[in-house]
């Protein structure tokens, strides 16, 4: 059990810096994400951890004790690598061993947790195949096993269900989420797969260029998202982004943007006081613009728009509408598989003032206190 | 009428891609029946004090192996192998691993360890030759401190070429030296052949540096290292021109063969131990070959 902690961690490839001045500090026996696009320095931050790879600047506690300067053979880590990184001339079981053998574990011991390790990740049979004799699924949870049977205090997983097709990734999942509550263990999973990060992390730490842009739980990080780039990042179809300016019109406090007045519920009008008057992007999700023929389903703080329908696309359950509003403006919505919308129509649409965000163009921050 | 297009079987198709190896296998296989069959009619030949051919005799056979030359040179032949395999095998490791650390400088310290190679033989054995010679050598005038900056050690110069053991030494390095670029480049390719990842998953496990290379670098590059061992002990029993500049009286079985025929003009024998290097070859390789079998079986899995 340990919890680690990066505090102003700098590193820099050839002078390029990768991550700049990030803390972040993960509690014993968390699941923590990092999520972030391709590039953004997620496998940098872990070798890190793991000490594959030195740190220019900051410090790194594990259990309280600085780490900066621990050989990676010497930390109680175990990381599970994108690629696997299972020895190929090694059967599953001597994979599996591996680590033991190397910490001279007794072979009574030993023979225990490989007899646990090949039960609770389902590989029994397979113990004397080498790693290319089985399956991309069964080599991951090889992976697990391997690291597992270390008992790490914390344990590292560096995007390992990428190379995984949907089925066997969902599966898996579910797998590791158990793996979770059953040993306890302070897991960093790093993916660029949101609905990964959304279903198995304690909290998802968002990176985007090296930064930490948001570091909260999974929901928080859909309702609340602190940054523009966290609100475009996550969610899916992504979030409708317009310009507009933050103003009181009457009773009412909202953004005046090209395809209306768009009116904050009251709870957010409090909390964007200070930006009053300032430029603004707003951000709307698709799921929160709904259409509706009765009138009489309108909240007060719902925003009655027009708009013209142009592209349909089906995600199964509901449609995805692409339509343009006034100004050119396009904005996507959903609508429910019954709704009948027909192309080229003007359609009036409402959008749920609870659930507008609101940044600074400049700071690129959400401006709600 | 429609083209039929002419259809050839899978085995035919096989048999036809093998059809442009077949002018390089006939004039190999040619030129090893012409040699290995006059070497075999030369070393069973002998020609009396008459100067008449007698056909088939095993004269030549019997003077060589009675002649202590030919023992003490099969003997010198069978430490030159059995001590240079593994030297060149270790030294081609260790600087194929020396390579492989050098991260950025990669290319510029691969390039300086291939100089070796591009060293005529006969050029490298010769600077030998004049590094120990005796009693005006290089060697001898820096350890009797004759140049400046090392102070003396000896007073009185040291046949270097002259002791067996010295001579055939100087040989065995030179050699080493000179060829350990073909096993650095192989053991190079293959230890660039393994995931980097593997080593840090090693790592990550609690592998120390003398652990990740006997459980992991090793394993891996089984296949350059019996390569290397293959082709280096092969070399080494075929050795010529070290030994033939350094060793002196020291012959090894690829310098006698050299004496016999042009300086003692005794073809017969000359090709009896041709005849001898090319059975020791021969057995080497299918020992080799066995041997990989063995490993094989032995490294599949458990
Ligand atoms: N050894 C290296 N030398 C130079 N630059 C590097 C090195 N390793 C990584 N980088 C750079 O650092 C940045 C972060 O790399 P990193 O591998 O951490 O990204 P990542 O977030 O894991 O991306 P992905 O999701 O594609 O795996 C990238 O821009 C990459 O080009
Ligand atoms: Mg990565």
């Amino acid at each position: 059990m340990a919890d680690v902690a990066l505090s102003h961690i700098y590193k820099s490839y050839d002078g390029n810096p990768v991550i700049a001045d990030l803390s972040l500090t993960v509690k014993s026996g968390e699941f923590v994400t990092l999520l972030g696009p391709s590039g953004c320095g997620k496998s940098t931050m872990l070798r890190m951890i793991a000490g594959l790879e030195s740190i220019d600047k900051g410090d790194l506690y594990i259990a309280g004790r600085r780490y900066n300067d621990i050989p990676a053979q010497k930390r109680r880590l175990a990381m599970v690598f994108q690629s696997y990184a299972l020895f190929p001339h090694m059967s599953v079981r001597e994979n599996i061993l591996f680590g033991l053998k190397i910490n001279k574990v007794a072979p009574a011991l030993m023979e225990e947790k490989f007899t646990w390790a090949i039960a609770l990740f389902g590989l029994t049979g397979l113990e004397r195949r080498l790693p290319k004799e089985i399956s991309g699924g069964q080599r991951q949870r090889v992976a697990l096993a391997r690291a597992l049977v270390l008992d790490p205090d914390v344990l590292l997983l560096d995007e390992p269900l990428s190379n995984l097709d949907a089925a066997l990734r969902e599966s898996a999942m579910e797998e590791l989420k158990r793996v979770h509550r059953s040993v306890g263990k302070t897991i960093i999973y790093v993916t660029h797969n949101q609905v990964e990060a959304m279903s198995m992390s304690g909290r998802i730490a968002v990176l985007a260029g090296g930064n930490l842009e948001q570091f909260a739980a999974p929901q928080a990080v859909y309702d609340d998202p602190q940054t523009l780039f966290t609100a475009g990042f996550i969610g899916s179809p992504p979030m409708n982004f317009l310009t507009g300016l933050l103003q009181t019109r009457g009773t009412e406090t909202g953004i005046a943007t090209e395809v209306g007045f768009i009116i904050l519920d009251k709870e957010r009008q409090v909390r964007c006081v200070a930006s009053l008057g300032k430029k603004v992007i707003v951000g709307i999700r698709p799921q929160n613009i709904s259409y509706t023929d009765h009138f009489s389903a309108r909240r007060v703080s719902d925003t009655s728009i027009t708009l013209k329908a142009e592209l349909f696309e089906t995600l199964g359950d509901r449609n995805l509408v692409v339509a343009r509003g006034a100004g050119d403006t396009v904005l996507r919505f959903l609508m429910k598989q019954d709704d009948d919308i027909l192309p080229d129509r003007q359609v009036g649409v409402f959008i749920d003032g609870r659930k507008i965000h609101v940044f600074d163009p400049d700071t690129r921050k959400s401006i709600f206190k | 009428m429609a083209f039929k297009p002419f259809k050839i079987t899978p085995s035919a198709r096989r048999l036809l891609e093998l059809w442009p190896l077949f002018p390089a296998a006939v004039y190999l296989i040619g030129f090893l029946i012409v040699v290995v069959s006059y070497l075999f009619a030369l070393s069973f030949s002998f020609a009396d004090e008459h100067g008449v051919t007698i056909f088939p005799s095993f004269e030549s056979l019997r003077a060589v192996f009675a002649a202590p030359e030919f023992n003490s040179a099969f003997v010198n032949t069978i430490a030159f192998v059995a001590v240079g395999t593994p030297l060149e095998l270790i030294v081609g490791l260790a600087l194929a691993l020396l390579v492989y650390r050098s991260f950025h400088l990669r290319n510029i310290v691969r390039s300086i360890f291939i100089i070796p190679l591009a060293i005529p033989a006969l050029v490298t054995a010769t600077m030998l030759f004049i590094l120990f010679d005796f009693p005006g050598g290089h060697i001898n005038h820096l350890l009797m401190g004759k140049y400046c900056f090392l102070p003396a050690v000896l007073h009185n110069p040291i046949n270097w070429r002259g002791v067996k053991l010295l001579a055939l030494g100087i040989a065995l390095a030179g050699k080493v030296w000179r060829d350990m670029p073909i096993s650095m480049l192989i053991l190079l390719a293959g230890l660039n052949a393994i995931d980097p990842e593997l080593f840090d998953a090693a790592k990550t496990m609690g592998a120390g540096l003398r652990q990740r290379l006997w459980r992991i670098v090793v394993p891996l590059i089984l296949p350059s290292i019996s390569t290397v061992v293959l082709l280096r002990s092969l070399e080494m029993w075929k050795e010529f021109i070290f030994p033939f500049i350094l060793a002196g009286q020291n012959n090894l079985l690829g310098t006698l063969i050299e004496i016999l025929y042009n300086n003692w003009g005794n073809a017969g024998e000359a090709a009896v131990v041709s005849l001898t290097l090319v059975v020791c070859i021969v057995v080497t390789a299918l020992v080799y070959l066995v041997f990989i079998e063995f490993v094989k079986k032995l490294t599949a899995r458990r």
